[in-house]
């Protein structure tokens, strides 16, 4: 078929399809959810990557957490919570042993109130730990110092707070030396932390940290005292030595012979980076199946419209052949009219499932980055499509008899 | 000579009965002739045009088209026929109605890959020689009956056909507008082309220098009038 042909094709298909709007319009809606619904997904899925790899990222991948819970539970509760609990004793070991680790940080909070004068800030995450905590954040200190070594050894009552607070109560530069209640009991600021910002969705201005021994002295719940202890490897490519030592230590710490199982955990970055990866896969695959159905369903309008359209322009047909059309005119006019359809329901379908987790994120903030792959399979899956429901219909057409068809009413 | 049928015979098959639509049929036809084809209801008229015009294959005997056997082409070939030897012209009328008469009358020359203005050029010196140069973006229904069946002369004559086959060109106009239509024909055989004019009216008929009048299937008489 020559370019003239396939020209004229396509004005032929916008005038037709012109004529049935509606009609039009209706079947070509299965084809723009089909298509939305996969650039919508895809976009999402897109910019929750891109916002994960960042957190991830500046997390560092060289941290281990020792823990009595695992992350990902693979095992019965009860199990892990027979489990002796982790204490800061252990971290002092580890920190003593540990040839491989730069820093080892335990860690535990809870949520308290803390008052300054006359104002009270409710559920202020207060966080017990000891002085290395600023390093293995990378957090910086605005005013004053952050939590020493001895604070901890004595169990002073010293608190270190975030911005948040420090604005919540008035940005009081003075207020460094003066004291402040943690849930009643009097403890003195030590410091004010620089703006942190947030971390996977977690605000981490509205905290206060205190000397993780002082904090264990007050903690509420027996059962809760199990602290978590972060290692951070001098370098990033012996992790793999980090884990062996870590594993090996804590078992001698914890007395295990050869056969017992770990009674702690290990957990990583790179587990839940793991399973944020098969999760978001089985969402994919479910959402790339509504979308492949919903094309189904347009694909078989498609198909019906065409078929109404062959029958209805059965005269046409035999006009088109008296005048030379050979059969292949006929099928790739008709493929073309599908074609057409299928591609004005997937441009709509693109701009919609682009729109609406632009309109989402805008409004929320959850992430959005558009993603050029999800207009190529858009694209991609709307040709096929109209190629495949299109072809038995543009088939019948340009099989018609020319003396049959120019007789038809 | 441009056409030769020998013992022509198409045959309908109508729900295991068999209908005769041409039965031996034997005729030669030279070329710039003018031939009226005329013939009550169901002679045959259309089913010999359809078999002239390539829309249609013989049941048996043979067509012999400018020395050639065409008896048997593939569908391709048929197609091929069509667009560059034959000018259908048809009672009625057969425009595409959502497009122009300009692009009504470009359609041939699409089919035959010519280039656009090569197509455009054409189109419009061939609906200036039926006068309608002043009607060229009009649709069909904007256009009186005698305007349509004058651009299909047009899109019929667009690609210099060696055949011209007009089936009752006059049967849906009234009889001062069939007059003009019948005046192109005449003009266009002045001009050296060969038309085959199928009509129920023996005064059009009379135009033509040969009239052959078909029953049931069969050449009843062929006689040269001029
Ligand atoms: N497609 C067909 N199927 C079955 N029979 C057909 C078909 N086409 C034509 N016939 C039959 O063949 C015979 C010749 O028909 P044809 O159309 O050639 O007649 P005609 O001379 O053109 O008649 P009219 O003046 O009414 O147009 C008729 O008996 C008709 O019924
Ligand atoms: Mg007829």
């Amino acid at each position: 078929m020559t370019y003239a042909g396939v020209r004229e094709s396509f004005r032929t298909a916008i005038s037709s399809l012109r004529v049935r709007k509606t009609r039009a319009f209706l079947t070509i809606l299965g084809i723009v959810i089909g298509v939305a619904t996969v650039i919508a997904i895809v976009s999402f899925i897109a910019g929750l990557d891109r916002t994960v790899e960042k957190e991830f990222a500046s997390i560092g991948s060289s941290v281990l957490y020792v823990g009595k819970y695992p992350w990902i539970w693979t095992g019965k509760w009860y199990d892990y919570r027979r489990r002796p609990d982790i204490t800061v004793d252990i971290a002092d070991r580890l920190r003593e042993r540990l040839t491989y680790a730069e820093y080892v940080v335990p860690e535990i909070s809870d949520n308290g109130n803390v008052n300054y004068r006359s104002t009270t800030v409710e559920d202020v995450d207060i966080v017990g730990t000891s002085q290395d905590y600023i390093y293995i954040e990378s957090a910086e200190v605005k005013i004053g110092r952050f939590l020493s070594e001895m604070e901890n050894v004595r169990k002073r009552h010293s608190v270190v707070l975030g911005w948040g607070l420090f604005e919540a109560f008035g940005s009081d530069q003075k207020i460094v030396g003066r004291r402040v209640y943690i849930d009643g009991r009097p403890f003195k600021v030590v410091g004010v932390l620089a703006r942190r910002g947030k971390s996977f969705g977690q605000e981490r201005d509205n905290m206060a940290y205190v000397p993780i021994n002082t904090f264990l002295k007050y903690a509420r719940y027996k059962h809760k005292s199990s602290v978590n202890i972060r290692v951070k490897g001098r370098d990033i490519a012996e992790v793999g030595l980090l884990r062996e030592e870590l594993i090996s230590t804590m078992r001698i710490i914890r007395g295990l012979k050869g056969y017992e199982e770990n009674d702690f955990s290990i957990n990583e970055m790179s587990q839940l980076l793991d399973m944020y990866a098969s999760q978001t896969k089985n969402i994919y695959l479910a959402m790339v199946l509504i979308g492949a159905l919903s094309l189904l369903v347009g694909g078989v309008g498609v198909m019906n419209i065409m078929l109404v359209s062959v029958t209805e322009r059965t005269r046409e047909i035999g006009v088109r052949k008296a005048l030379g059309a050979r059969r292949h005119d006929i099928l790739i006019q008709f493929l073309i009219e599908a074609l057409v359809l299928c591609w004005i329901g997937g441009v709509i379908g693109i701009i919609l499932g682009f729109l609406i987790p632009f309109l989402v994120s805008a409004v929320t903030e959850f992430p959005f980055a558009i993603s050029i792959k999800a207009v190529a399979v858009g694209f991609l899956f709307t040709t096929g499509v109209a190629i495949f429901f299109g072809i038995y219909p543009a088939a019948k057409a340009a099989k018609k008899d020319p003396i049959y068809a120019l007789r038809y009413e | 000579m441009l056409i030769q049928l020998e013992r022509a015979t198409r045959i309908y098959l109508l729900g295991g009965e068999k209908i005769y639509g041409l039965r031996d049929v034997n005729l030669s036809i030279e070329k710039g002739e003018y031939v009226s084809v005329m013939g009550p209801s169901g002679s045959g008229k259309s089913t010999m045009l359809n078999i002239l015009g390539f829309l249609d294959r013989l049941t048996s005997g043979r067509y012999i088209f400018d020395g050639e056997d065409v008896s048997s082409l593939s569908e391709e070939k048929l197609a091929r026929y069509r667009n560059r030897t034959i000018g259908f012209i048809f009672q009625t009328f057969n425009l595409l109605p959502r497009m122009t008469a300009i692009s009504n009358v470009e359609l041939p020359l699409i089919y035959r890959g010519e280039r656009r203005d090569v197509r455009l050029k054409s189109a419009r010196e061939a609906l200036a020689s039926v006068g309608l140069s002043e009607r060229m973006y009009h649709r069909p229904n904007e256009l009186s009956g005698g305007e349509r069946q004058r651009v299909a002369i047009a899109r019929a004559v667009v690609g210099s056909p060696s055949l011209i086959l007009a089936d009752e060109p006059t049967g849906n106009l009234d009889q001062a507008t069939g007059e003009e239509i019948i005046q192109i024909l005449d003009s266009l055989h002045t001009a050296g082309n060969t038309i085959i004019l199928v009509t129920h009216e023996e005064f059009i008929a009379e135009h033509a220098d040969r009239i052959i009048r078909l029953r049931d299937g069969r050449i009843e008489s062929d006689e040269r009038v001029r």
